[in-house]
């Protein structure tokens, strides 16, 4: 578990992170998505203890990161795969990793294995590795301590389609486990591959954050049917929201409830779908609007873990 | 006043609530696995022996630092064989062959020092070791302390090739007391140490490698002849250059005055540089 409170980074005049809260929850791969620019190292530099927050606070599995017994067995951390020596070997710095972490040498051997990097790319410089390589590396030493919690930057950059394919496998199983990934992309598709859920960062301030499928699913149902008017009463007598297209209405509520609705009234229905929002669009609207300095609150947040408490709350 | 006497344990009623509160929020995600006791609790951080072991490995496996070590090895191995086949026959004893070896080692040993200091920011590994060890001050002296280990390990070998250069002039030229050995060796032993300590504070100070083997050599220097021309300056010189305090260091001269200067100079030239930079590294962000 991660936890980002009201976090805050300020340079001079510039904010690189505006009162961001979010968690990243066991269990599953948490997206951390945004632009280049918009914050995402700078969250992991805080939450990890490299750079000081200047209000807020940051936790993993409870904790400030600078209180973890052995921290780096706890939490795996991937921030730069090109931050190492570039003369010594992949091998050699998962050696200096497992003594630092205080494992058995035996671990490196294991871990080279799981990445897929065979006996003599393990012993070729760092500086010899394809980007590829050097993320392979960088999860091998990251997974050096078993760690409860994933902490990666841009893990999928470099990596070929099969190369995602593979992270995701290996993310998911260690999700799957009851711990906790957070990575970043400023990839939407690598994001949708990878993660379940989503937080996305424009300008240091969340946009969007929940899970991935209801993200998706926020663009309500579209209905068409012989009888708009009528059916529009129903709706609303239903309590639910609807707002009408040209031909269509459009019904900020679920399939069923339409479907209901119409019953009642006796309407026929033509067309009754769930509008799938193109995360693609919500993405670029997110963050062009940032990008072009509007104001904060012309990006309308969206968090559907707050409207799932508000509904359970109901 | 007796516990007995009292209806309740507090301690006990707040250990329950500890626990209860424990369980609020602890069953909420089945998948939540157990992260064991080692989780929380524990100290922060890791052991420093770990430390150590890491920064001296750190130090000889890179072509960087284990050539430098061939370097000033093999500078050590050729004066020593310099003298034996130019010195003066009669008078080349281990001292000439220990005090000729620290001279190459009081110029490449503060490398030493200042590559330790300097790599986690030229070579950015500072992410993967600050965040192994988020507690800075230990990795920094750790750091030193593994500097001035390989350091003393030199003088050690240094020592040895002088004692067996020093077997081979008595046996081929029969010089006069041979083996006599002073306080100055000693004295060289901590202007060495001084030294490579200087270059880890300067290393510590600037963080980049070519700037801080740059003012390491450049800046003594010019002060030294910043000194000698005023007037005002060269009085003080003793108590603020470095060069002129370790002086009668090395030439076992040392008297109350000359541990004065020598205290003087290391506080500006190491004891300073090092402290500002041990402040800067703390509060520095790591990228």
């Amino acid at each position: 578990m991660i936890t980002f409170e009201h976090l805050t980074k300020r340079y001079g005049s510039f904010t690189a992170l505006d009162d961001v809260t979010f968690t990243a929850r066991p269990g599953v791969v948490t997206g951390f998505l945004g632009p280049n620019g918009a914050g995402k190292s700078t969250a992991m530099r805080v939450v990890t203890g490299l750079t000081p927050a200047t209000s807020g606070t940051a936790t993993i599995l409870g904790r400030p990161y600078a209180q973890l017994s052995n921290p780096a067995a706890q939490v795996g951390t991937l921030l730069d795969a090109s931050a190492q020596h570039a003369g010594r070997t992949g091998r050699e710095i998962l050696t200096l990793g497992a003594i630092a972490v205080g494992v058995p040498r035996s671990r490196v051997d294991e871990l080279l294995t799981l990445v897929g990097l065979d006996e003599g790319e393990s012993r070729r410089r760092l500086r010899d590795y394809s980007l590829g390589m050097r993320q392979r590396l960088g999860i091998a030493h990251a997974l050096l301590g078993d760690p409860e919690v994933l902490i990666l930057d841009e893990p999928a950059n470099g990596l070929d389609p099969q190369g995602i394919a593979w992270m995701r496998e290996l993310l998911g199983g260690f999700a799957r486990e009851g711990r906790t990934v957070l990575l970043s992309s400023h990839l939407l598709h690598e994001v949708q591959l990878i993660a379940d859920d989503i937080v996305m960062i424009g300008r240091g301030r969340i946009l969007a954050q929940g899970r991935l499928d209801e993200l998706v699913a926020q663009g309500g149902i579209t209905v068409r049917s012989l009888d708009d008017a009528a059916l529009t009463d129903a709706l609303r007598r239903d309590g639910l929201v609807v707002t009408s297209t040209n031909d269509a209405l459009v019904v900020d509520g679920t399939p069923e409830q339409v479907g209901r609705a119409a019953l009642a009234a006796g309407v026929v229905l033509l067309e009754l779908r769930q509008q799938e929002r193109d995360l693609e669009r919500m993405f670029l609207d997110l963050t062009s609007s940032t990008d072009r300095g509007h104001q904060a609150s012309d990006t309308q947040a969206i968090d559907t873990h707050a409207t799932d408490t508000q509904e359970s709350a109901a | 006043m007796s516990t007995s006497a009292l209806t309740h344990d507090p301690a006990a009623t707040n250990a329950a609530n500890a626990a209860n509160a424990a369980n609020a929020t602890g069953p909420a995600d089945p998948t939540t696995r157990s992260t064991g006791g080692s989780a929380g609790t524990g100290s922060p951080g890791i052991p420093f022996g770990r430390l150590l072991h890491l920064e001296l490995r750190k130090l000889v496996d890179t072509r960087s630092g284990r050539w430098l070590l061939i370097i000033t090895l093999g500078l050590v191995a050729a004066i020593n064989v310099g003298f034996l086949i130019w010195g003066d026959h009669s008078t080349t004893g281990l001292t000439t062959f220990v005090g000729g070896s620290s001279q190459a080692m009081m110029l490449l040993l503060p490398v030493l020092g200042i590559l330790a200091a300097t790599s986690e920011f030229s070579q950015r590994t500072g992410l993967v070791t600050f965040t192994q060890e988020p507690r800075r001050l230990r990795v920094v002296l750790a750091k030193t302390l593994a500097a001035l280990t390989l350091g003393l390990a030199s003088m050690a070998v240094a020592l040895l090739v002088g004692v067996v250069s020093t077997g081979i002039a008595v046996a081929i030229h029969d010089p006069v007391d041979p083996w006599h050995i002073g306080w100055g060796a000693l004295g060289g032993v901590l202007a060495q140490l001084l030294n490579l300590l200087q270059g880890v504070a300067f290393g510590l100070l600037l963080t980049a490698p070519a700037a801080a083997i740059a003012a390491f050599y450049i800046v003594p220097t010019l002060w030294m002849f910043l000194t000698g021309m005023i007037s005002a300056l060269r009085d003080a010189g003793p108590w603020i250059d470095m060069a002129r305090s370790t002086e009668p260091l090395v030439m076992g001269t040392m008297n109350g005055e000359a541990w004065a200067h020598l205290a003087s100079a290391a506080a500006i030239w190491t004891l300073l540089p090092f402290v500002v930079g041990c402040v800067l590294i703390s509060r520095r962000e790591i990228k």
